[in-house]
């Protein structure tokens, strides 16, 4: 094998062993730079959007500049799919920010639309939330068929694309990619993408049983569109892995919890254990009341990446249960000087390093930072993060 | 007339029928100027006690969303029946989530229980520039000025903000509060905002500090 393949395949066995709950030869690096990679090559996070010979350009000086094992995604969001579909959810408030998604534009389905939606929730995606997402799919024949036609196009481009992207990183620089897809709690979804997330709340007071049963009937769904998404990539030697980000949790009380979160959740999770895809939830927010929740989910399958939380208690909870990646701050990074930066990296290698199943990863992804900063914490944990 | 424990308890419950059917039957009432004050200061209690059960780890911020949702529905309903100047002001807040964000989540929920805390709010909205806030800032000169972000550029556009303020020879009279996910400690000096927190009742309680 030529160097690089070799390199490919050392931080795939690196990554693949600490998901295992093992010990390679040091802490792997997870890069979760798909946003950050835009500022790091002097783009706009919607350059690289629009261009995805940008983001490409960006992610590759990235894999080359940056110490690193693996990267988390590409972050590409087609600008062009979204246009030609007409759509109002995606905004970009400067040349500086980066896409952000309005809680406003999200409100696109009433309460009372929760039967209808529960019972046949594919139609109901296709016949209703589609149009009023987007513009375009809601004017007459042919004008919608032909949007739709562009939209599925486009997307088909950057499919393209960004496979051609995932395939470079790999051949020119040894560099793997994570994630294969990404799926939402159906929850989530209901919030983000067709009620609000306000409106979820209210939902969740003014309506429970409807908002249950449309939780119930959109899990099948998730399913089949994470399963699409795994088996789009070719086979391969380790298991294909999807990003699960949460983000409602953690601000519902308990018993909320219990109810519209956790079932969903566990289902989802057997699943796709059960075909040997590894799922890496995003642990939004602090997560300590439910840890014990988190023991009942099938060992060696998922990676939590934790945003908040004692790195001791979760190490002490979870460790035979799921890789542990995640809790580096951010912000730090951005704000912090090399010294403070490598001092919090070495205190959360000496808690969550021992005895294997971590992967060393900031607690969000990564949209502004110092890239000295970046440097030199991750040069620091792939020395001081060797197993002996 | 209208049992203020009651309404105290159902607000703390956020059980809205209860809040309801004492406010439509208050205000069929011919003179009942009285009753509408006692409503707003039962709920105004009942909204403390949402803040502690929050504290406490009962509520969660889902519950404060739809709190904020049961008050705001309570003084609307209550509004036409209040005078003017009625309630006393524990102080003016000037509130924005800041440029390059559109995050007002935790923005809204702030201001609803600063308000029920007896603040004046004025709250500019989202993506709020720099200059627009020290233009508002000059015009009714607060005594808080509260920021609000979510994104980590966000943190960015605050401390901006604060240097707005400054240039405009306006920070010595304010004091400024930040909050949202990405604050702390590190964060809060780097801004130099005066204080930060990620809990909306916490930070009531930083700007009650403030103006007692």
């Amino acid at each position: 094998m030529s160097e690089v393949a070799n390199l490919y395949q050392e931080r795939l066995d690196r990554v693949f062993k600490a998901f295992n709950l093992e010990q390679p030869d040091r802490v792997p690096v997870l890069g979760t730079y798909g946003s950050w990679c835009a500022e790091f090559a002097g783009y706009t996070d919607a350059e690289t959007n629009w261009d995805i010979e940008k983001g490409g350009k960006a992610m590759m000086k990235v894999a080359s500049e940056i110490p690193l094992d693996m990267v988390h995604n590409y972050f590409g969001r087609p600008g062009g799919v979204y246009q030609a579909l007409g759509s109002k959810a995606f905004h970009y408030l400067s040349d500086s920010t980066v896409a952000q998604y309005s809680d406003e534009h999200a409100q696109i389905m009433t309460a009372d639309e929760y039967p209808e939606f529960a019972k046949d929730p594919f139609r109901f995606l296709v016949e209703k939330i589609l149009p009023r997402k987007y513009a375009e799919l809601a004017k007459p024949s042919p004008i919608k068929d032909l949007a739709f036609a562009k939209g599925a196009m486009k997307f088909g481009m950057f499919g393209a694309q960004s496979g051609g992207i995932v395939g470079a990183l790999a051949t020119q620089y040894g560099m793997p990619m994570l994630f294969d897809g990404v799926i939402l709690h159906p929850m989530d979804w209901i919030a983000d993408f067709f009620r609000g997330i306000k409106n979820a709340f209210m939902d969740i007071r003014r309506c429970p049983n409807d908002f249950l049963a449309a939780i119930e009937a959109f899990t099948p769904l998730i399913i089949r569109l994470g399963m699409g998404q795994a088996l789009m990539t070719p086979p391969r030697q380790y298991p294909k892995v999807l990003e699960l980000p949460i983000h409602l949790p953690t601000m519902l009380k308990t018993s909320d919890f219990d109810k519209f979160f956790w079932p969903a959740f566990k289902t989802i999770m057997e699943f796709f254990a059960s075909q040997n895809i590894n799922v890496v939830p995003i642990y939004e927010g602090d997560w300590s009341r439910y840890y014990d929740h988190l023991q009942e989910l099938p060992a060696k399958k998922s990676m939590g990446w934790f945003e908040y939380g004692d790195p001791k208690v979760i190490k002490e909870k979870l460790k035979d249960i799921m890789c542990i990646s995640g809790l580096y701050p951010a912000t730090l990074l951005q704000f912090g000087t090399k010294e403070e930066c490598i001092a919090k990296a070495k205190e959360l290698v000496d808690i969550l390093a021992p005895g294997g199943g971590y992967v060393f990863g900031t607690d969000k992804e990564l949209i502004t930072g110092k890239a000295e900063n970046i440097i030199a914490v991750n040069k620091f944990v792939m020395e001081y993060g060797v197993y002996k | 007339m209208v049992d203020s424990k009651v309404l105290i308890q159902a607000m703390s419950d956020l059980d809205e029928d209860v809040l309801n059917k004492a406010i439509d039957e208050v205000l069929s009432k011919d003179d009942n100027a009285a009753e509408v004050q006692e409503i707003v200061k039962a709920c105004q209690q009942g909204m403390t006690l949402v803040g502690e059960r929050y504290d406490s780890g009962e509520y969660f911020i889902g519950d404060l969303v739809f709190a904020g949702e049961v008050l705001q529905n309570v003084m609307d309903k209550l509004k036409p029946a209040l005078g003017t100047g009625s309630s006393a002001k524990g102080g003016k807040v000037v509130l924005a989530t800041v440029f390059g964000d559109l995050h007002d989540i935790g923005k809204n929920i702030f201001r609803s229980m600063v308000e029920a805390a007896g603040f004046e709010v004025i709250d500019l909205g989202i993506n709020v520039p720099v200059n627009q806030i020290v233009d508002k800032v000059k015009e009714v000169n607060p005594d808080i000025v509260g920021l609000s972000g979510v994104l980590t550029l966000a943190l960015d556009s605050m401390k901006e903000t604060v240097h707005g303020l400054a240039e405009a020879g306006l920070r010595n009279s304010v004091k400024v509060i930040i909050g949202g996910v990405p604050v702390n400690e590190v964060v809060c000096k780097s801004i130099g905002a005066d204080g930060f927190s990620t809990n909306a009742a916490e930070g009531v309680k930083i700007c009650q500090r403030w103006v007692g």
